[in-house]
């Protein structure tokens, strides 16, 4: 396992204290970001997420399936993520670890509890057939900040879906065949973005090495000021003054990734 | 309370609070109800755990609410679990007795 050595650390955290960052960016710039859509032939929506170096991949695709028994008029939403191991040293094949396991949990919430998806439209036959759909995350380099790439990727591939054909009398999703439907979606759109606190400062968009030294972080899902979902990960903890100041940082940040995303999520 | 109870060496007690808002009114200590209220801008739920001497360790938010009000929900917060952490000390010395 590579880690970031100590000394660097320490260098990041002075260059901080200057609001200075190694590669010239200030504390609350983003990288440079860039989107694909339709990157997938046989997904239902699909999208390639570049933020900086990292990059990651995220597809939908839909199924039909019974509901939940408690929401018998209402379609599914899963969330899965996959760390590969050619995006990082440090991911391996096997079974999914936490990183994984958390980030599309986080992602997952994210568009969840903002309903942006209107699954009450997904109800094919109440309590019986439903629309499930699936949100597969998948890294291809990781340089920090998966987690903002992933859910920036998320809502483009939401975005760019179109829901495939059904065949009613066999009961059967007719798959690479679609409609002209795009899945329902919300006029508001929930951006999940994460701020970082390393030493006394907050900083967004950590490269991997900054991400390594990152004390504690919050990722929360906005829309225009309004915040849909919030969790906080790392150990350290905050007093109520940085809080107060992450959510400024956030508010501010999520209007400023609005704009640029904005043209790709039509 | 149990790992203070059992002797495990600890930094601090921490307390916890679920501050919820139905439709725009805040409140502290959600029960069941509370928390599938629909009306409104319906419910939001926001776990918090706060340090005695009130550091934020874990917070957790699923809803709609603006950041104005999320900022009050933290002060209530920082006020409820002083209480409730009035309450912690109380009990175990209660039972170092």
């Amino acid at each position: 396992m590579i880690e970031t050595p100590n000394l660097t650390g320490e260098r990041i955290k002075e260059y901080l204290r200057e609001g200075k960052r190694f590669d010239g960016r200030k504390p609350n710039e983003f990288r440079e970001i860039s989107i694909e859509t339709g990157v997938s032939k046989n997904a239902e929506g699909s999208a390639r997420v570049k933020i900086g170096k990292t990059e990651v991949l995220v597809g939908v695709k839909m199924n039909v399936s019974e509901p939940y028994p408690d929401s018998p008029d209402k379609g599914n939403l899963m969330v899965t993520a996959e760390l590969i191991p050619l995006s990082s040293p440090r991911f391996e094949n096997g079974p999914p670890k936490f990183g994984a396991i958390e980030l599309g949990r986080v992602i997952d919430r994210g568009i969840r509890e903002s309903k942006f998806i209107e699954l009450e439209k997904l109800c094919i036959k109440e309590g019986e057939k439903v629309w499930t759909v699936f949100i597969d995350i998948y890294s291809i380099n990781d340089d920090g900040n998966l987690l903002d790439a992933a859910g920036i990727g998320a809502l483009a591939a939401l975005k760019n879906a179109k829901i495939p054909k059904y065949d009613i009398k066999e009961g059967k999703v007719v798959y690479g065949e679609w409609t002209e439907k795009k899945i329902p979606l919300k006029k508001e759109i929930p951006i999940s973005l994460t701020v970082h606190k390393i030493g006394e400062n907050l900083l967004v968009d950590p490269t991997r090495e900054e991400e390594d030294i990152s004390e504690t972080r919050v990722t929360m899902a906005s829309s225009d000021g309004i915040i849909s979902s919030m969790q906080k990960g790392l150990a350290v903890s905050l007093n109520i003054e940085e809080f107060n100041n992450i959510l400024d940082l956030i508010e501010k940040t999520e209007r400023e990734i609005f704009k640029k995303i904005e043209k790709f999520l039509k | 309370m149990a790992l203070a109870h059992a002797g495990i060496p600890m930094k601090n007690l921490v307390s916890s609070v679920s501050i919820g808002k139905l439709d725009k009114q805040l409140v502290v200590d959600v029960d069941k109800y509370e928390e599938d209220f629909e009306e409104g801008e319906g419910s939001t739920d926001i776990p918090i755990t706060l340090t005695n001497d009130g550091k934020l360790t874990h917070i957790q938010l699923d809803g709609k609410i603006k950041k104005e009000q999320l900022k009050e929900a933290i002060e209530l917060a920082k006020e409820t679990c002083k209480k409730i952490y009035d309450v912690q000390k109380k009990a175990l010395k209660e039972v170092g007795k």
